[in-house]
């Protein structure tokens, strides 16, 4: 689903934040990316939303080269894929539902079918009955919540994190964590970068480590969470 | 990645048709679907348009003094050229009707009798291209000059009279090929002394409201480029207020299509409410100018009334001021949007 072939990435500025890095995520597969901050975390994932792009090597993202993807194809790009960030991104002059309902509007779906997939997402992060409310009036914590519903209502393929839990406290970190594994459960590709190695610890996922820009290690998912409690969070999901 | 499903769809009937020989129920079912969903589309199309040219609108009356002054900025740009174009427009019809009085004054020679002016009138008259004659005897001529000027009293002085007789003459066409004929034909004519029509001044008066207008048609030009420029930047400032907006809608993946759409309504509102806005000086100022217009035209004998702008002028200028607001917004907004990314 994810490819990385030998991807540089050089800014403007100089500053080279990714080297000859190569890496491949399957479908389905749930990854953390970690590393200090400045290790290159969060140029590896705008490479995948095109948000930068590569100065050489090629991002392959389901079966598309995106060296060879226009300007035009962007969008479409980015809405097969959810986006989390960690400074949130939502709009204050619009309703908490007018933000998660924001990919649907673009997307062309009738108004009928946005309002039940809106509030379903909401009710996943637990957020049922604050739909009214402005971003401004929640915490930072329940924002995060509310942008990870805005990146998880259009059921993306692709689920990105950039430190989705980095201001928040240990519990409400594990909740929000929980809430990607579920995702990754449905059958979808979750990277999550984040700098939280006790939780990433915690999770035994495949874990990537950027160092200065470079892949320093690559350990792959471990058997700590059993296919019986990966059934078991399913359950509780459901 | 989303393709894939559709391709699939798209594949198995093309597989059926192709076993069935083509009947017409595979055909009709297979043609159902794909009517149905571009019919949603287009109605969630619509219904996003009116929800966009609203919200946009109702964006701008949250400012409402801000947006009031830009559409008056663009009014009066508007409302400039729009009432030089109707000055100039009354003007050429005023001009045109003096000329369908159009006559061709023919002065006798002193030595032709009243007698020989009326045969020659009657002659004149025959002709085809000319509708109809009146003399002027010497003496009417006399009466008219005595009537007509200060210098009355200077005729008893003389011993005789020494105005000609004069033929009045109404071409049976206004067009200049005909009065010329006429002119040409005339002005052969041993007893005539002097032709002449009024022609000449209305041709230049006609020359000078021309040039006027060609004058009106720059400043129409230089002020819709006035217009596109003021909302261009109107909607550069209203860009920048809308930074996040634009760079969150791009990163859930909102096509460059979808984030102008509010700012091309904006725009259009702009220049919509500009046209209103015209439209009422304009009025303001025909009102105003009715009174003096018609005492003007009065002593010049003219009962022209000082004529509005017609239907479809109105509809013209609203809509070329909502057209320019709509592309100085287009032009803000292709030079400005593409400058915002997510980074």
């Amino acid at each position: 689903m994810i490819e990385f072939h030998q991807v540089n990435k050089r800014y403007e500025s100089g500053h080279q934040a990714l080297s000859n890095l190569s890496f491949q995520m399957s479908a389905k597969e749930m990854a953390f990316l970690t590393g200090h901050s400045g290790a290159g975390k969060s140029t590896l994932l705008k490479l995948i939303a095109l948000i930068e792009r590569a100065t050489t090597g090629s991002v392959v993202i389901g079966g598309q080269n995106l060296n060879a993807m226009g300007r035009a194809h962007i969008p479409f790009l980015r809405r097969s894929i959810g986006l989390i960030f960690q400074d949130h991104q939502l709009l204050h002059d619009r309703s908490v539902f007018d933000n998660v309902a924001l990919p649907l509007i673009i997307a062309g779906m009738p108004p009928g079918k946005i309002a039940p997939l809106v509030l379903a997402a909401l009710e996943k992060v637990g957020l049922e009955g604050r739909d009214k409310v402005r971003p401004i009036m929640l915490s930072g914590g329940e924002q995060q919540r509310v942008g990870i519903a805005r990146a998880l209502v259009g059921r993306p393929k692709v689920l990105l994190a950039d430190e989705p839990t980095g201001n928040l406290d240990p519990e409400l970190s594990r909740e929000i964590m929980q809430l990607f594994v579920d995702y990754h459960l449905e059958g979808n590709t979750v990277l999550i970068a984040t700098h939280d190695l006790d939780l990433v610890a915690n999770m035994g996922k495949r874990v990537l480590t950027l160092e200065g820009g470079k892949l320093m290690q690559d350990i792959p998912a471990v058997g700590e969470v059993t296919p019986q409690a990966e059934e078991e969070t399913a359950v509780s999901y459901e | 990645m989303s393709k894939r499903p559709r391709a699939g769809v798209r594949a198995a009937p093309r597989k059926t048709t192709k076993r069935r020989s083509s009947t017409k129920p595979t055909r009709s079912s297979r043609s159902k679907p794909l009517l149905k969903i571009p019919r949603e589309r287009f109605d969630t199309w619509v219904l996003r348009h009116i929800q966009v040219m609203t919200g946009s609108l109702g964006r701008l009356t949250k400012q409402p003094v801000a947006s009031l002054l830009t559409a008056t900025v663009i009014g009066i740009a508007l409302a400039l050229p729009t009432s030089m174009y109707l000055l100039v427009d009354n003007a050429r019809d005023i001009v045109s009707q003096w000329q369908s009085q159009g006559e061709i004054w023919l002065y006798m020679k002193p030595n032709v009798s009243d007698l020989r002016a009326n045969q020659i009138a009657a002659e004149l008259e025959a002709r085809p291209d000319v509708a109809s004659t009146r003399l002027i005897t010497k003496e009417q001529a006399k009466a008219l000059f005595i009537e007509h000027s200060n210098l009355g009293s200077a005729m008893d002085l003389l011993a005789e009279n020494p105005l000609p007789a004069a033929i009045v003459l109404t071409p049976s066409e206004l067009n200049s090929a005909v009065v010329d004929g006429i002119l040409w034909h005339v002005r052969e004519m041993p007893q005539v002394d002097l032709a002449k029509t009024d022609r000449e001044w209305i041709e230049r008066l006609q020359a000078i409201i021309d040039l006027a207008r060609t004058f009106v048609w720059i400043i129409i030009l230089a002020l819709c480029f006035g217009v596109t420029i003021i909302v261009g930047n109107t909607i550069r400032l209203d860009i920048e207020n809308h930074r996040q907006e634009i760079i969150v809608t791009k990163l859930v993946g909102g096509t460059d299509g979808f984030v102008r759409r509010p700012f091309l309504y904006v725009g259009y509102w702009y220049g919509l409410g500009g046209g209103v806005i015209a439209l009422i000086f304009v009025g303001l100022a025909v009102a105003f100018l009715q009174q003096p217009f018609n005492h003007v035209l009065g002593l010049f004998e003219s009962h022209y009334q000082l004529a509005w702008l017609s239907l479809a002028d109105c509809l013209v200028l609203l809509a070329s001021g909502t057209f320019l607001g709509w592309v100085g917004s287009w032009i803000g907004v292709s030079k400005h949007l593409r400058d915002i990314e997510p980074t």
